[in-house]
C-alpha cells in the first residue's frame, strides 16, 4: 500500500479569544496519496485555512494525528516543523507575499538559500522552472514590476523550485481575474503531471473547483463531502511517499 | 549568514530610505560629535601632558635614592664625593628612547634686592647649552635674556618674583642659602632675564641660574648633581623608558628613576579624569543611540510582520530571523559610523590645525590642575578613542536590535501572515 503523502486521523482545533472558543476543525480525517490535485472548499469560517495550516506544521491542533510524508507533524519541535516545511512543503499564498526588494528570480531562489543550496544549482532550477511557466526573461523584475498572476506564478514557482513532497496554496486565485486564475491553475496542474508533487489548495470559486482532481467540502469544521474528479490522473511517478 | 541573506537585510534597509537616512544622519552626526569629543580630550591630555612637562619638570628625573620628594640637598647623585656626570649622562643618551637629558642642582634661599626687599624662592641650577633641549623655559623670556655659560653671575627670575622684589634686568640681587656642608652661602647676581609662564609657582617663586653657578653658593663639587631631566622621543612611553633606565643605570651607582605620573600625580590624575570624562560622554552618547536605533529596528520589524511571518512558514528558523534583523542593524552602524568618519574628517583637521580658541574675547590664559593650557586647545589624533567610540556604536547598534529581533523570531507564522 502507497504510503500516504497526507493522513489526518480525528483532527481538531479550537481557537480561543478570552473565554470565547471558536471551533475550527472538529474529528477530521482523510488521506490524501502522492500525486493528487486536491482542493478543499467551503464557505469563510469553514476550517479550510485552519486544515491547510496544520498539514503545513504552521499550526498544530489540538487533538488527532497529522501524517505529512511520513512523519506525524504533532511529536515535532518548532525547529523540526521548520525543517519539515522548509524540505518537503511549498507554501503559496493568497497575496502572493514575495519579498519586495528581491527579484522574481531571488525570490524563486530564496528557499534554497534556506535549503543550502549552492548558487549555480540554484540558478539552473530557477531558469529551468520559469521557462517551464512562462517566467522567462522576467528573472530580474522586482514584484511591483510583475502583474498580479505573474506575482502567483513566481509564488508557485518558489513553492516548487524545491521539489517539494506537497504544495499547499490558500485560495492562490483568489485575487485574480478569472482568466489568469485559470491559466495558474494550468500551470499548477501541468507541474502536477510532470512532477507527481502533491497539491492542496483551498478555493471559493467554482471555476477552480472543476479543475481539481478530487474536492473535498469543509462545513462547520468538518467534511461535508469527499469526491473524486474525472481528471486524467498524474503520469510521472507520484513522490512524497517516503520521508 | 550567507551573502544572499546579507544582501536582502541591506535592500530591507533602503525600503524606508527616509527613515533609514534619518536614523544614520543621528547616529552618523553622533559618532562624529565622539570623534571631535575624542579627539579635542586627547589634544587637552596631550597639551596638559606637555606644557606640565616642558616647563620645568621634564619627563623623566633620575635623582639619588631617597632625594625626591623632600629634596635634601646632601643626597646628590653618587654620594658625597659625586659621580662623574659626563658617564652618567652618557648612558642615558645612549638610550634610542632618549631625546636629551641634563643635569641639574637645586637649593632654596633667601632672594633680597638691593634696596631691601627679600622673598623666599626656589633654586634651579641648570646647564644652559643643555636644558633647552629638554625643557622650554628658554622661550618664555618677557624681558632680556635667558642664561649663558659665559655669565656665570646672571640669573633669570619669575615676572612676579621681580615685582615683589622690584627688580628689573640688570638689577643686582643677592642670594642667601645653606650650603649642603652647613655653612651659609651668599652671593651677588645680576638679574639677566625675566619670565612669565603662566603658572604662579614658577613665575612667583624661581630663580634659575646656572649649574656651576648654583653648585658653589651650595658648597657642592662639580660633580655632585641632584638630578637629571630627561626627554624621550616618545612621551607616551614614559613610564616604561623610566623603568627600563631605573634597572640599566643602577648597576652604575644607586638611582631612583621617576616618569612623569610619578613626578606630577595631579596632572596624571588629570590625564585619568579626562580619559573618565571621554568614556562617560561616549557612554551617555551609546544610550541615546540604543533608544534610536531600537525604535528604527522596531518599526522595520513590525510594519514587516506578515513578510517576516511568511518567512518562517517557508522554512527560516527563528535564529535566522534574528541573524537578519541583526544584520540590518549592524549594516545600519555600518553605514553609519562610515557617514560618520567622512564628517568627522575635516572637523578633526581643522581642530589639529587651527585648535578651538576656548578663552574668547578675554584671550586669558587657562590654567588646569596647576598646569598653563593655553586658550587655544588644538585636537590630537586618538586612534584608540576612535576604535573605542566605533566599536561602542556598533555594539550598541547589535545589542539594540535584540529586542526588536527577539520579537521578530516571536512571531506565530499563521498570525502574522495575517497581518495587513
Amino acid at each position: 500500500m502507497v504510503q500516504p503523502a497526507v493522513e489526518l486521523n480525528d483532527v481538531s482545533k479550537t481557537y480561543r479569544t478570552g473565554s470565547i472558543e471558536v471551533p475550527a476543525l472538529r474529528g477530521v480525517s482523510l488521506r490524501i496519496v502522492p500525486g493528487e490535485f486536491v482542493a478543499t472548499a467551503g464557505p469563510s469560517g469553514s476550517g479550510k485555512t485552519t486544515l491547510l495550516n496544520i498539514i503545513g506544521g504552521l499550526d498544530r491542533a489540538d487533538a488527532g494525528e497529522v501524517w505529512v510524508a511520513g512523519q506525524n507533524l504533532q511529536l515535532l519541535s518548532s525547529g523540526e516543523l521548520a525543517r519539515v516545511r522548509l524540505q518537503r512543503i511549498g507554501f503559496v499564498f493568497q497575496t502572493y507575499n514575495l519579498l519586495p526588494v528581491l527579484t522574481a528570480l531571488e525570490n524563486t531562489e530564496f528557499t534554497l538559500l534556506l535549503q543550502g543550496v549552492a548558487k549555480h544549482t540554484r540558478r539552473e532550477r530557477v531558469q529551468k522552472l520559469f521557462s517551464e511557466i512562462g517566467l522567462a526573461g522576467l528573472e530580474n523584475r522586482r514584484p511591483a514590476e510583475l502583474s498580479g498572476g505573474q506575482q502567483q506564478r513566481v509564488a508557485v514557482a518558489r513553492a516548487m523550485v524545491t521539489e517539494p513532497a506537497l504544495i499547499l496554496a490558500d485560495e492562490p486565485t483568489a485575487n485574480l481575474d478569472s482568466a489568469t486564475a485559470l491559466a495558474l491553475l494550468e500551470v499548477m496542474e501541468r507541474l502536477n503531471r510532470a512532477t507527481g508533487t502533491t497539491f492542496i489548495f483551498s478555493t471559493h470559486d467554482p471555476q477552480v473547483m472543476e479543475r481539481a482532481h478530487r474536492l473535498i467540502r469543509l462545513r462547520d469544521g468538518q467534511i461535508a463531502s469527499d469526491e473524486a474528479r474525472d481528471r486524467q490522473a498524474p503520469v510521472a511517478a507520484a513522490k512524497g511517499g517516503a520521508a | 549568514m550567507s551573502r544572499r541573506l546579507l544582501q536582502l537585510a541591506w535592500r530591507n534597509l533602503w525600503r524606508n530610505p527616509r527613515r533609514t537616512l534619518i536614523a544614520m544622519a543621528a547616529i552618523a552626526l553622533g559618532y562624529a560629535m565622539l570623534l571631535f569629543v575624542a579627539c579635542l580630550m586627547a589634544g587637552l591630555r596631550w597639551q596638559m601632558i606637555e606644557n606640565g612637562t616642558r616647563l620645568v619638570l621634564s619627563e623623566i628625573q633620575v635623582h639619588a635614592p631617597g632625594y625626591y620628594p623632600k629634596r635634601s640637598i646632601q643626597k646628590t647623585l653618587g654620594g658625597q664625593k659625586g659621580t662623574d656626570v659626563s658617564a652618567l649622562l652618557a648612558a642615558i643618551s645612549a638610550d634610542p628612547q632618549v631625546y636629551a637629558a641634563a643635569p641639574r642642582v637645586y637649593g632654596y634661599g633667601l632672594v633680597s634686592a638691593s634696596h631691601g626687599s627679600s622673598a623666599g624662592v626656589a633654586l634651579l641650577g641648570v646647564v644652559p647649552d643643555q636644558e633647552p633641549k629638554i625643557t622650554v623655559l628658554n622661550t618664555q623670556m618677557v624681558k632680556g635674556s635667558y642664561l649663558s655659560t659665559l655669565a656665570p653671575h646672571r640669573v633669570v627670575v619669575g615676572d612676579k618674583l621681580a615685582g615683589v622684589i622690584g627688580v628689573q634686568v640688570g638689577s643686582e640681587i643677592v642670594l642667601l642659602t645653606q650650603a649642603a656642608d652647613g655653612s651659609m652661602g651668599n652671593d651677588l647676581y645680576t638679574v639677566g632675564g625675566i619670565f612669565h609662564t603662566g603658572l604662579d609657582a614658577l613665575d612667583r617663586g624661581l630663580v634659575v641660574m646656572p649649574l656651576g653657578s648654583l653648585q658653589e653658593l651650595l658648597a657642592l663639587t662639580p660633580g655632585r648633581i641632584h638630578e637629571v631631566g630627561i626627554k624621550l622621543h616618545d612621551i607616551t612611553e614614559a613610564t616604561a623608558v623610566a623603568a627600563g633606565l631605573g634597572v640599566r643605570l643602577s648597576k652604575m651607582l644607586p638611582v631612583a628613576v621617576s616618569a612623569w605620573p610619578e613626578l606630577a600625580p595631579d596632572l596624571a590624575a588629570y590625564v585619568q579624569f579626562n580619559r573618565g570624562v571621554t568614556l562617560v560622554l561616549f557612554f551617555i552618547f551609546f544610550l541615546l543611540a540604543v533608544i534610536g536605533i531600537m525604535n528604527t529596528m522596531l518599526m522595520a520589524v513590525f510594519e514587516r510582520t506578515r513578510e517576516l511571518g511568511m518567512l518562517m512558514a517557508l522554512g527560516m528558523r527563528p535564529a535566522q530571523v534574528i541573524g537578519l534583523i541583526m544584520a540590518e542593524a549592524a549594516g545600519l552602524a555600518a553605514a553609519s559610523l562610515v557617514l560618520g568618519a567622512a564628517l568627522g574628517a575635516p572637523l578633526l583637521w581643522y581642530l589639529q590645525a587651527h585648535g578651538l580658541d576656548v578663552g574668547g574675547a578675554t584671550g586669558e590664559v587657562v590654567s588646569v590642575a596647576g598646569v598653563v593650557v593655553g586658550h587655544l586647545w588644538y585636537g590630537r589624533r586618538d586612534f584608540s578613542a576612535y576604535g573605542q567610540a566605533a566599536v561602542g556604536l556598533a555594539a550598541t547598534a547589535l545589542v539594540s536590535a535584540l529586542y526588536p529581533a527577539w520579537r521578530a523570531a516571536h512571531f506565530r507564522p499563521t498570525e502574522a501572515i495575517r497581518k495587513v
